[in-house]
């Protein structure tokens, strides 16, 4: 099972591609390719370079344990989990981008 | 510490205004991200696991508190209130947006300092011994040489597409303090039997996945012909280094499967090509840039004097 990976143009925040084609941070929302996807993935791809507001696009390999999406990748994996760093720093929060600040990010 | 003469301010300047030109373009979707992934690398922007990251230079490895507190402005309003200060004498910001990195640029040109060739398939900015210039066992002081070669290397026009990055170091006491033998190239001063100071050249030393202490590829390259041997090795590596492999694109892969006597007779042959012409370097030169060094005032203690 594979699902799309990028980042955004403008933060390089890390999003997923959802089966609605729309790149949300919630990976467990990510559209799940099957073997049998191929050409549906192929498209997504080509679609969402198309936007240019993606950067990166990339495959990721995962499989399902209790319903909950695990890429085979460590990389993968750490990158799933978010940043180590904290947000909070010294009284002042500090967010990721969030994806209503780019009109465009989605296919 | 160094400061800007006249044509680097100038040219940072123009460079900056290029850079948000370019980023502009980006953001209008007028250029791709393949158009646009080695420019914002010529601009020491990288995209990294979640983030972008912006990698900046101390030239020398000195800040003066004017730097100090730009950096600080930086980080608090564009970035997350902190920076990594890295082993090469740079400084790394973490969390930049695309539309802030020229405002951040602008803002860095003018205290001197820029982003200019800290990645990227390129020479990286010069590093050498972070005492330089205050060390009483040095035999020369290496920053006024380190900055002719940041110039010479500054947008090389045969040097911005090299198979890989490319570093390198400097040292101008008898004990190494820039950790010359884990660079591409690195340079430790030395005299001759005349007395005369010049460099032993290394070549092929680096860490990452495939460490390597470098090889002694000349004991004496005298002052006035050191950038032309630099020249040399550099166009060797352009011209045979592997492009098909980024893990063995180095400079010292290509010294350990060529062997260094190969790569020395190759390096020795353009050399003899070059070695008197236009990157002979006049000793007024020299001085002209090592007057950028000015000295603080230093205090002189007896105890030490020894």
């Amino acid at each position: 099972m594979e699902i799309l990976a990028g980042n955004e143009l403008t933060s390089g925040g890390v999003v997923y591609l959802d089966p609605a084609g729309r790149w949300v941070q919630d990976m467990q929302a990510a559209w799940r390719f099957s073997e049998d996807d191929g050409a549906a993935r192929d498209k997504a791809i080509a679609d969402s370079n198309a936007t240019t507001r993606i950067v990166s696009v990339e495959i990721v390999a995962v499989c399902e344990i209790d319903d909950i999406l695990v890429p085979l990748r460590m990389r993968e994996r750490i990158r799933s989990k978010g940043p180590t760093t904290r947000n909070i720093l010294d009284g002042a929060t500090f967010d990721r981008q969030h994806l209503n600040e780019d009109g465009h990010v989605s296919i | 510490m160094y400061r800007y003469d006249e044509f680097d301010a100038a040219f940072v300047r123009a460079r900056t205004g290029q850079f948000a030109n370019q980023v502009e373009r980006r953001l209008k979707g007028e250029i791709s991200e393949e158009q646009f992934r080695p420019l914002r690398l010529m601009n020491g922007l990288y995209l990294q696991l979640h983030a972008y990251m912006l990698r900046i230079a101390v030239p020398y490895g000195t800040l003066r508190s004017q730097q100090m507190r730009k950096l600080a402005h930086i980080a608090r309003t564009y970035d997350r209130g902190y920076g990594h200060f890295t082993t090469r004498q740079n400084i790394q910001f973490n969390w930049p947006r695309l539309k802030d990195v020229p405002v951040i640029l602008g803002e860095l040109g003018s205290v001197e300092m820029h982003s200019i060739q800290t990645s990227g398939n390129c020479i990286r900015n010069v590093t050498t011994d972070q005492f330089a210039g205050a060390a009483h066992d040095e035999i020369i002081d290496p920053r006024p040489v380190g900055e002719i070669i940041r110039q010479w290397s500054s947008l090389h026009p045969e040097f911005s597409y090299l198979p890989r990055k490319f570093k390198i170091a400097l040292n101008g006491a008898p004990h190494d303090r820039a950790a010359i033998r884990f660079h591409d190239i690195g340079l430790q001063a030395t005299t001759n039997g005349d007395g005369a100071i010049g460099w032993e050249v290394w070549v092929g030393g680096g860490l990452g996945r495939t460490p390597m202490v470098a090889k002694l590829i000349n004991g004496f390259v005298p002052h006035e012909h050191l950038l032309a041997y630099l020249e040399s090795i550099v166009r060797v590596y352009n011209r045979y280094g592997r492009r098909d492999n980024k893990f063995k694109a180095r400079i010292k892969i290509l010294v350990h499967e060529e062997g260094l006597e190969t790569i020395k007779g190759q390096v020795e042959a353009e050399f003899a090509e070059m070695r008197g012409g236009e990157l002979t370097l006049p000793q007024e030169e020299l001085d002209r840039i090592g007057a950028y060094f000015a000295p603080p005032e230093f205090l002189s203690l007896a105890r030490y004097a020894d």
